[in-house]
């Protein structure tokens, strides 16, 4: 006869103090930055919750997703970037700026909204960090997270042009400027969106409010720029600075290299800079006021 | 006793309203009460010590912290705030993960102790549910949970017991004992409910319209008086009779009897007049101050 061995049995250990690492601020800002990046994308959140970023992001990148199928089907019956021709790299932003756009001001102010709405905010000040600190790390997450969404289809468009040419050396060859340029068009795009986004959201603690503040403030500009520009004589052509989405898609294109006015580029390029210093200043206020 | 908190001539105000008016006191290790009605300057006491005030004047200081930078410091203390402060969301899990790393604990050292902090306030078995559909005692749980999970020296606690029903405020109350004693973790518990602080508190600090009131061991202020008090099943009226016509002092106090500066000669009286009178003795002993009398008679024991 046999018996049974000894079943296994569970200690509890009781709590048990904490000896290890202490990692601080710079684990800290670590943690809100990635925190901020699965925000961003919906991570580890409801199914509801996850709608709306990759809604916005399938948006952003369609332009993207079209202009590859277009170039496939065009390869069979020749060089698709010859097929294609100003559909590429240099007007992908012109297609996709409003999309990237309306990504940043939807999704962006999921950061830092519900943080305060949710009293969230007031047990991370009690961390090793600063509202600086914070609203930095939050800040940085969501322009990384709008830097892939900005870059990705770019780099798929020309990955496609560069595989469907004929040549893929020589389209190498020629048009290797490309992505350093939109690099460059790209980083302007997400700085500008994420800048807007986390100002707009640092003024209310609901993020439809602060998503319909920064469309309307973008739509206002507009507006008042257009209503102005006829009145305004000789200085009207400075208040076209005030209208974003042409603002940026000219800023694209003198990247670009393509001829650009009634200002030089550069002047929109500075406009575009003043807007994102304003942004800055308005959301390093706001916190300013949460000391920590 | 080690000093961990410090509050030295610290002054708070709020415009014209002062909050705080050079208060000194000194927090130890264990258990301490900060007891005050509404407007006493409770919780601005508590947000100075975090730094999330800055005050007008004096100094608020955690000294246990071992360094003097003050947003270094907040590794070692943890705050458990009396609103709701937590993201509807997420799951409890994974939001202690991810406030034990803003605390400064590595990843893989955070998600080990988020776990263990969540099964010893008792939400084992709902830490992968969102924190929206919690009740009040779970969110309070979840609360107290993530101001240790970094494991700190010291945790403030702001009206921990607000909001509960008697069944969850005793359960919050026997868990904030255990953190302090099992746990090792000090604690100081803001709290207006005085039976709260008694039955948790080895030490209390009383708040007064934003000054010092009293300051002392929880044992010292409730210990022994010498009043006496006498309870029965039955035969009270007989008792209360027996008493008099034996030359005892007493009185009714609901529905027991109470005889004050009781004497040796008093005791033995009572007994006889007990025996006399048949009732039917149920609890004989000195009474013991309530914190509510203590601060309700000035001049007494502090």
């Amino acid at each position: 006869m046999t018996t049974a061995g000894p079943a296994g049995e569970v200690f509890d250990l009781g709590y048990q103090r904490y000896e290890g690492a202490r990692e601080g601020r710079g684990r800290a800002r670590s943690a809100l930055f990635w925190d901020g990046v699965r925000i961003s994308l919906g991570l580890g959140r409801s199914a509801s919750q996850k709608v709306l970023p990759w809604l916005f992001i399938l948006l952003a990148i369609g332009p993207a997703i079209m202009i590859v199928v277009i170039a496939s089907f065009a390869s069979q019956f020749g060089d698709a970037g010859e097929i294609l021709g100003d559909f590429g790299n240099g007007s992908y932003f012109e297609f996709a700026f409003v999309p990237l756009l309306a990504f940043g001001v939807a999704v962006g102010p999921a950061l830092l909204c519900p943080d305060r709405r949710e009293n969230v905010l007031a047990l991370y000040l009690v961390r090793p960090l600063t509202s600086y600190d914070y609203v930095a790390a939050r800040s940085f997450a969501f322009l990384a997270v709008s830097l892939v969404v900005t870059y990705l289809p770019q780099v798929v468009i020309f990955a496609t042009l560069t595989m469907t040419s004929r040549a893929p050396a020589t389209y190498l060859t020629e048009n290797w400027l490309d992505v350093p340029r939109f690099v460059a068009s790209g980083f302007v795009i997400s700085v500008f969106a994420t800048s807007l986004a986390m100002a707009a959201a640092s003024l209310t603690d609901r993020r439809a409010v602060a998503t319909a503040g920064a469309i309307g403030l973008v739509l206002v500009l507009a507006a008042a720029a257009g209503l102005l520009h006829d009145v305004a004589g000789q200085a009207g052509r400075y208040l076209e600075l005030l209208q974003v989405p042409p603002t940026i898609t000219t800023v694209n294109n003198w990247i670009f290299g393509e001829e650009v006015g009634p200002l030089p580029g550069v002047a929109y390029l500075g406009s575009v800079a003043g807007f994102v210093a304003l942004f800055a200043v308005v959301t390093w206020n706001r916190y300013r006021r949460v000391r920590a | 006793m080690t000093v961990l908190l410090r509050a030295s001539n610290l002054t708070k105000r709020f415009g014209n309203t002062v909050a705080l008016e050079s208060v000194s006191f000194d927090v130890h290790d264990g258990i301490t009460g900060l007891l005050g009605s509404n407007g006493a300057g409770k919780s601005t006491a508590l947000r100075l010590f975090l730094g999330l005030l800055r005050p007008d004047g004096g100094s608020a200081d955690f000294v246990g912290a071992g360094t003097a930078d003050r947003v270094a410091a907040r590794q070692r203390i943890g705050y458990m705030p009396e609103h709701d402060c937590l993201p509807t969301h997420v799951s409890a899990a994974e939001f202690l993960t991810h406030i034990a790393q803003v605390s400064g604990l590595p990843p893989h050292e955070a998600r080990t102790r988020a776990t263990d902090v969540l099964r010893h306030v008792g939400l084992g078995e709902e830490r992968y549910r969102p924190m929206g559909g919690y009740s009040t005692g779970m969110k309070q749980r979840a609360k107290l949970a993530q101001a240790f999970v970094h494991d700190p020296v010291i945790v403030l606690l702001d009206e921990p017991t607000s909001g509960l029903d008697p069944a969850g405020r005793q359960e919050m109350l026997e868990l904030i004992g255990r953190t302090g004693r099992d746990f090792g973790i000090s604690i100081l518990l803001s709290s207006h409910l005085m039976g709260d602080v008694e039955r948790t508190c080895d030490r209390v600090i009383v708040l007064e319209g934003g000054h010092l009131a009293r300051e002392g061991e929880v044992a010292r202020l409730v210990e022994e008086t010498e009043t006496l008090v006498v309870q029965v099943h039955h035969g009270l009226d007989e008792l209360m009779s027996t008493l008099g016509a034996r030359g005892v002092a007493a009185r009714l106090e609901g529905g027991a009897i109470v005889v004050d500066r009781a004497t040796g000669e008093d005791m033995d009286r009572i007994r006889d007049a007990i025996v006399e009178s048949g009732a039917l003795l149920y609890r004989l002993a000195p009474r013991r101050h309530s914190l509510t009398e203590v601060f309700q008679s000035p001049g007494s024991a502090a």
